[in-house]
């Protein structure tokens, strides 16, 4: 049965051309937010919306951008969007904006947005640029949860803020700190990668048999 | 016209900033006021909690009023002087507001001192709320009031295992409290000389720990010194 082209789209960011896991994009955040469940899940949405807002409204804009600025163009709706959530969270969850700090910020340097925007959004039309968009940012959330549930879990023995372990379930004194610094999250990374990777290397050798 | 021409470049430049940053000024407009007054509520509640007052952030307009019902004192000659809510309001929009405010309470364990304390963190300043009971013996309550740590690691000073763990923590004589690894939970015994630091966040720890003895070295100073 052939797919149409929002499953293929769905499917290929989720799995097959995964930003994390394929694309290797968006490596930074995934560093420094994948400590806590909650600052994942926001950062993550965030990501997503601008994402998605910043593919639909470059592929509407995209007949009229000269190629020499097109770049600039691209930090300039993508800045715009995040800008918006930026405002958003100020102005209606002042706490999640407090706790996330500068890194709402930081989502215009995310890669995966300007990545979308050069690979799919110049060359297709504004809704499926934005379903792009979107689905990119859920597997980029898909990753990020499933790493942030192992950092915090190991890190500080909760889940969203709710005791899951008791507390010095490590017996050293405290939790596991690395799992709450950034160079877990390089071994968690890699670890993935490499799972999924063997994964899929055996399934296309199997496939070939 | 050719698009890839100096003329189209300069002009698509043009209208394309005044689209997008025209709809973002509007945004910014409708909001500023909201935002504003979540930034004086939080502020407000932070000096509340810190000083051992009930506050709830779900009602704003009761945090307002309990704040603005606090005495006030501003540093002159090194001494405190009461100020009234209209003058730090003056001062305010004359362009040059008072640049540290003092506060005192009555709580239902006796009077309480406090104020707003800056000092280093690890990515910029921080701005912690804090509470001493009358003679500086005991800390009341700590807030964050601003800070730009790491989200997940110093950011965490401001989460409530970490602030609650002062509310009614002696003192030790020697104004220093000490700063020690702990479980994560936070440090339940508020008769010993320490709180648990975060893990993982160590400048932002030293830096906490410099703003609060210093904030008990002034407070020590100035309430001795008595109120003009």
């Amino acid at each position: 049965m052939s797919q149409g082209p929002y499953v293929k789209v769905f499917k290929e960011n989720l799995i097959s051309n995964n930003p994390i896991l394929v694309q290797v994009l968006g490596i930074c955040s995934t560093l420094a937010v994948t400590n806590m469940l909650s600052n994942t899940l926001v950062m993550t949405v965030g990501v997503a919306l601008v994402t998605a807002f910043s593919s639909w409204a470059l592929s509407l804009l995209n007949k009229w951008i000269p190629r020499k600025v097109r770049m600039i163009v691209q930090v300039l709706v993508i800045s715009f969007w995040t800008i918006i959530v930026d405002i958003i969270l100020r102005a209606y969850a002042p706490e999640i904006s407090k706790s996330l700090g500068p890194y709402v910020g930081l989502i215009i340097t995310n890669c995966i947005i300007m990545g979308r925007a050069e690979a799919f959004a110049q060359a297709n039309k504004p809704l499926i640029s934005w379903w792009d968009g979107l689905t990119s940012g859920l597997g980029y959330m898909v990753v990020l949860l499933a790493l942030a549930i192992f950092r915090e879990l190991l890190g500080f023995g909760t889940l969203l803020g709710i005791p899951i372990f008791p507390i010095d379930f490590a017996g050293r004194g405290n939790n596991w700190t690395i799992m709450v610094m950034a160079p877990s999250a390089f071994f968690l990374v890699a670890i993935t990668l490499w799972i999924f990777t063997t994964v899929k290397l055996n399934k296309a050798a199997g496939g070939k048999k | 016209m050719n698009k890839e021409s100096t003329l189209y470049v300069v002009i698509f430049s043009l209208i394309i900033t005044f689209v997008l940053v025209l709809p973002l000024s509007v945004v910014n407009e409708l909001t500023k006021a909201r935002v504003e007054q979540n930034k004086q509520v939080a502020q407000a509640y932070s000096i509340l909690v810190a000083l051992g007052l009930p506050a709830d952030k779900k009602e704003p307009q009761k945090v307002i009023s309990d704040y603005a019902a606090l005495e006030k004192f501003k540093l002159a000659d090194n001494k405190l002087v009461p100020v009234s809510n209209d003058e730090i309001e003056q001062a305010a929009k004359s362009g040059f507001p008072i640049q540290q405010l003092f506060y005192r309470g009555q709580t239902p364990n006796g009077l309480a001192w406090g104020g707003a304390f800056t000092g280093p963190g690890l990515w910029g300043n921080l701005t912690l709320a804090l509470g001493f009971d009358e003679h500086i013996q005991k800390i009341t309550g700590f807030q964050a009031i601003a800070q730009v740590e790491t989200p997940g690691l110093g950011a965490r000073i401001a989460e409530p295992w970490f602030t609650n763990q002062f509310t009614g923590q002696k003192i030790p004589d020697s104004g220093e409290l000490k700063f020690v690894p702990g479980s994560g939970e936070g440090d339940a015994d508020k008769t010993n000389d320490s709180v648990d630091t975060v893990t993982g966040a160590t400048i932002t720890s030293h830096g906490t720990r410099d703003i609060v003895d210093k904030a008990i070295a002034e407070m020590r100073t100035l309430t001795a010194g008595g109120v003009q």
